[in-house]
């Protein structure tokens, strides 16, 4: 257990796989900018995703889980948020450094996004045709005969039944699962390098959720593209992701394989998390719930985010933010109690 | 294990159909939505009753008929015995301080413009005598009782977090010291930390004042937690009933095990049969013939498409609704 700066616990990270590496995303700062002074919403993010991995990005409402993804595609709503440092890197480029038309080339052609609500992704006064038909005819040039045939195959391959009626309709036509496998279709329809999927399982019931999350595993599996999955929920991680990293106020306070992070979870905010969730598979006496509140992003201390609810608090956690330990090859944590 | 006496709720036979009219003004119904379709079940006194399943099963337009915010097309709901449609004047205000609700969103459930002692303490001006102190008095002691701050008696719903919220909403619930609190997905719009919080809550509340709870969730493992007794609907029926525990450990119905199998674990090796039910949640309003499950059931056979399974008993206490018993 040492404590590496982030330079050289990244070189640790991958020394052998480096050009797997698909995206790269380094220190990342996204900022509120309100009358209620600046928020840091996103706070040195970090992270690495591979080709054909699925890295969970877990945490509460407002912990930046979201605008780390929205700003991957630099779709953070602006001017009320402002990219202010770090650098995603896709394949070696920077995003960052690209103009806003480049950047156009790039969403939904090499990085596809898959939002929380498809009533809302999904536009209700054009047929499904028009909105799958759009990615294609913009980044791939396809028109008439050819554009409906492959409109067709996206949605064979969506398993989505009848797909010549099903182009023909409007979304209010189609139940919440076909819904969300339409804007799966139109997300997947360049090949993107990069799929990013901000909670698109939450609108939907469990038997369509569980569906759906298997057609996303075995696309995957078939087209080898990495997924950035966006999550609240441990059982989603636990069934879709290869690596987990859990975001507290801003920050990354943990990242480790999944099967390490539930078998020994380092971080006194994941241990708490998990042993706040019931399972459905056991009986639990009483759940442990974490006292407080989460802190307000626009008030943060200089100390561990956590420290106020956390229960093996020490004074240096009040006074100086942990910098990421590297507890085992496949496990960093940003805790005190590990230094 | 119980006698006649505890049964506080008790429905039987309920049916709730909603009409689908042409765009004909008065037009008689064209067809009807069998939101409801032949519902029977008993809360008793302290114990949770759940009613799981997904959107469109019917659980919500069950818990309003509860609460009297629909009437039944056609079956009887009683309360100790009491049919509620016969209830009128001095009785029907008793039954609505007896019964009360908690709801999904804390957001919305919540009138943004009163304080929380006149939010708390309406049931009291309306339904009691108590005087206005009196009457703070209690919202005080209510307060203390879900885990806020007595001075937060002054606040406006937006001074609080969501979970303050939904303690805000219990503690309004409890005022007229109910004995059936009907909880409409009372953490679902909540996050993992701060539910746990409020179920924790939930269950000490039950502990301490007896009161019986009708939950209504998706969550499996929401219900799993929280409840006694767990009734599994589907298209407005109810499949399968058993008791919490051995509902989840060993469900019978194909449905109910689809829906343990979707709902997602987290504890690593713990692996259930992965059901992956296909299709999509047949119309209410045109129910396929024989086993409404049918349609999506991975292990339908021919009886399954032409006759419609019984209700029965498959051991003491379990009951389900397919051939396959």
């Amino acid at each position: 257990m040492t404590i590496l700066d982030s330079q050289s616990l990244e070189s640790a990270a991958a020394p052998a796989r480096d050009d797997d590496v698909v995206l790269r995303v380094r220190d990342l700062k996204t900022y509120l900018y309100t009358k209620r002074g600046v928020g840091k919403a996103v706070d040195g993010v970090s992270f690495d995703l591979r080709r054909g991995e699925t890295l969970g990005l877990v945490g509460e409402s407002g912990s930046g889980k979201s605008m780390t993804c929205l700003s991957v595609l630099r779709l953070n709503p602006e001017p009320a948020s402002r990219i202010v440092g770090g650098q995603i890197l896709l394949r070696g480029e920077d995003l960052l450094q690209k103009t806003d038309s480049e950047m156009r080339t790039v969403r939904g052609r090499r990085i596809a996004i898959v939002l929380q609500d498809p009533m809302t992704a999904l536009n209700p006064v054009l047929t499904i045709k028009d909105q799958v038909g759009e990615t294609l005819r913009l980044h791939q040039g396809l028109r008439g005969r050819t554009l409906w045939q492959r409109a067709v195959e996206l949605l064979k391959k969506l398993r989505i039944s009848d797909p010549e009626r099903r182009l023909n309709s409007y979304p209010h036509q189609l139940s919440g699962g076909m819904r969300q496998r339409i804007v799966s279709a139109i997300a997947l329809s360049c090949e993107p390098e990069v799929l990013l999927a901000d909670e698109p399982t939450t609108a939907l019931d469990v038997t369509v959720q569980a569906a759906l999350l298997k057609l996303l595993k075995d696309l995957q599996r078939e087209a080898g593209f990495p997924i950035l999955f966006v999550t609240h929920d441990f059982g989603i991680v636990a069934r879709m992701c290869d690596t987990v990293a859990v975001m507290y106020a801003g920050k990354i306070v943990e990242k480790a394989s999944t099967a390490t992070l539930f078998r020994s979870p380092a971080h006194p905010y994941t241990q708490a998390l998990l042993r706040s969730v019931p399972d459905v598979l056991v009986e639990t006496e009483r759940l442990a719930s974490i006292e407080g509140q989460p802190p307000s992003i626009f008030a943060l201390s200089q100390g561990c985010a956590f420290a106020p609810r956390c229960p093996h608090v020490m004074d240096r956690c009040r006074v100086e933010y942990p910098s990421e330990i590297r507890l085992a090859q496949d496990q960093t944590v940003r805790c005190w109690r590990h230094a | 294990m119980s006698g006649q006496s505890d049964t506080l709720l008790e429905a039987s036979h309920v049916k709730k159909y909603f009409p689908v009219r042409s765009r004909i003004p008065f037009s008689s119904a064209k067809a009807w939505v069998h939101a409801v379709d032949d519902v029977s079940f008993t809360v008793r006194a302290g114990e949770t009753l759940s009613l799981v399943g997904e959107s469109g099963c019917g659980k919500t337009t069950t818990a309003k008929m509860t609460l009297m915010m629909e009437a039944p097309t056609a079956g009887s709901m009683r309360f100790r015995g009491q049919e509620l449609s016969s209830l009128t004047g001095q009785r029907l205000r008793d039954y609505r301080g007896a019964v009360q609700a908690v709801f999904q969103d804390p957001w919305s459930s919540l009138n943004p413009r009163m304080r929380t002692a006149r939010f708390i303490g309406e049931p009291l001006a309306v339904n009691t005598a108590l005087s206005r102190p009196e009457i703070d008095e209690r919202v005080r002691s209510l307060l203390v009782s879900v885990g806020l701050d007595p001075a937060s008696a002054a606040n406006f719903p937006h001074e609080f977090s969501g979970g303050q919220r939904q303690r805000v909403a219990v503690a309004r619930a409890l005022a007229l010291d109910p004995q059936v609190v009907v909880l409409d997905e009372p953490v679902s719009a909540l996050d993992v930390s701060i539910g746990a919080q409020i179920m924790n809550m939930l269950r000490d509340i039950q502990a301490s004042r007896g009161i019986s709870y009708l939950l209504i969730a998706h969550n499996l493992a929401t219900v799993r937690y929280l409840s006694d007794r767990v009734a599994v609907m589907y298209l407005g029926r109810i499949v399968e009933e058993a008791d919490s525990e051995e509902l989840f450990r060993n469900p019978q119905h194909p449905y109910t095990k689809a829906l343990i199998s979707a709902a997602l674990t987290i504890r690593p090796g713990e692996k259930t049969d992965e059901i992956i039910l296909s299709g999509e949640l047949p119309s209410a309003v045109k129910l396929p013939p024989g086993c409404r499950f049918h349609t999506r059931c991975p292990f339908a056979f021919k009886k399954c498409f032409v006759e419609e399974p019984q209700y029965r008993e498959i051991a003491p206490g379990h009951r389900a609704a397919c051939h396959l018993h």
